[in-house]
């Protein structure tokens, strides 16, 4: 790895950030998480913001994400949706395994969403669609439609040098 | 054929078209222009106009960059206006895909919601109850401390006692000053001698001017601890 700084470097590779699936829904404005840096029932919270927050903020970007420590009791995680409603998350004594899935299942779009939004991001839901990154390169290519003008040229009447008179 | 003038043919002056226009007829066309001859639909092209390319003028250079400019001006205001009306109808329309889409996404939103609200609820019965078990520790170690220092203060107590008391019996032993001639005399009259020998059976004789013969066989005073023999 290169640059091998801080305690877990790995956490700083494209790799390790690229292949999270925590891409947040659209309705989440703001993420804040409650903690403290010492106790038994923050163990949870403090494994989860040390491994899943760098992945949290690369996959949204946009998003505001904080972080209060040592002002709680007990650690919580709260969510500002866009509509001004905020939501708590309650995650005393929880484990990082169990705070991850349940974060992923409320405020994460689910796997089937994001494997809709890839598909569409490739422009593979509409078969008609041609050019970069389609099935078809050019209009051209399609049978029944006007040959490509590199190979074929086209008729005068469809030249615009012709028709304004620069031929 | 002969397109000839047909007799149940009327030139209607509040501009209605003829179907069957006449070269020599005239047709009033909202009664501010009048045409003279329309080419009718099924006759074919002329010879002479067949292979006819229409001229097109060249227009003076800084006219073309006018015209392009305003027709792109009003080509993008044109736009951006479509595109917002029909987004604004897509977003506010009731029954459009995207008023669907919403209503689902609502319905799960609500969901997930009250997934969330029932996990914390399990959350927050284990926190009060680690909190219990907590506090409950804390006053069993509140209670037991205490006792300890009740007990530490009680020894403390005896301890200062019974200093107290044996040093009232050293007290007692204190020679006053009235008696401190006195004592002096007793103490120079009664010499204490601390000399001794011991043998090998372990029989200590004390003084200084002791022999061991002098001393009777029952009087011999014995080691207290055991002699290695």
């Amino acid at each position: 790895m290169p640059f091998m700084k801080g305690l877990a470097p790995i956490r700083r590779t494209l790799q390790y950030l690229e292949s999270s699936k925590l891409v947040l829904r659209e309705r989440v404005q703001l993420v804040s998480v409650n903690y403290n840096t010492h106790g038994e029932h923050h163990k949870g919270v403090q494994e989860f913001v040390f491994w899943h927050l760098p992945q949290l903020q690369y996959k949204n970007p946009n998003i505001q994400i904080a972080t209060f420590r040592n002002l709680t009791p007990t650690p919580f995680i709260r969510i500002f949706l866009d509509d001004g409603e905020d939501v708590l998350m309650d995650v005393d004594s929880k484990s990082r395994p169990e705070i991850y899935d349940h974060f992923r299942k409320i405020f994460c779009k689910s796997d089937s969403k994001l494997a809709q939004e890839e598909w569409e991001r490739q422009s593979r839901d509409n078969p008609a669609n041609f050019g970069w990154g389609c099935d078809r390169q050019c209009i051209c290519e399609v049978p029944g439609q006007v040959p490509c003008p590199g190979i074929i040229p086209l008729p005068k009447f469809m030249r615009g040098k012709y028709k304004s008179g620069k031929a | 054929m002969n397109i000839g003038v047909r007799s149940n043919l009327v030139a209607l002056g509040c501009g209605a078209r003829l179907w069957y226009p006449v070269h020599e007829a005239m047709v009033t066309l909202t009664g501010s222009q009048t045409v003279r001859w329309i080419k009718p639909r099924w006759v074919p092209v002329a010879k002479s106009k067949m292979f006819r390319i229409p001229e097109r003028k060249p227009l003076p250079l800084e006219e073309e960059v006018e015209l392009r400019c305003l027709y792109n001006n009003y080509y993008m205001a044109m736009r951006a206006i479509r595109r917002h009306l029909c987004e604004e109808r897509l977003r506010v329309s009731d029954t459009s895909e995207l008023a669907i889409k919403a209503e689902e996404e609502q319905a799960e939103h609500d969901q997930l919601m009250e997934h969330n609200s029932q996990e914390n609820l399990r959350v927050a019965a284990l926190r009060e109850a680690r909190i219990k078990k907590e506090f409950e520790a804390d006053l069993a170690r509140v209670t037991a401390s205490k006792e300890k220092l009740a007990k530490d203060a009680e020894k403390a107590e005896e301890e200062a006692l019974r200093i107290i008391n044996e040093t009232q019996e050293f007290v007692k032993t204190f020679i006053k000053r009235e008696d401190f001639e006195k004592a002096i005399e007793t103490a120079l009259a009664n010499p204490v001698d601390y000399n001794f020998a011991i043998d090998q059976q372990g029989n200590i004789f004390r003084g200084r001017s002791t022999r061991p013969e002098d001393v009777a066989e029952e009087d011999k005073e014995k080691l207290l601890f055991a002699v290695q023999s």
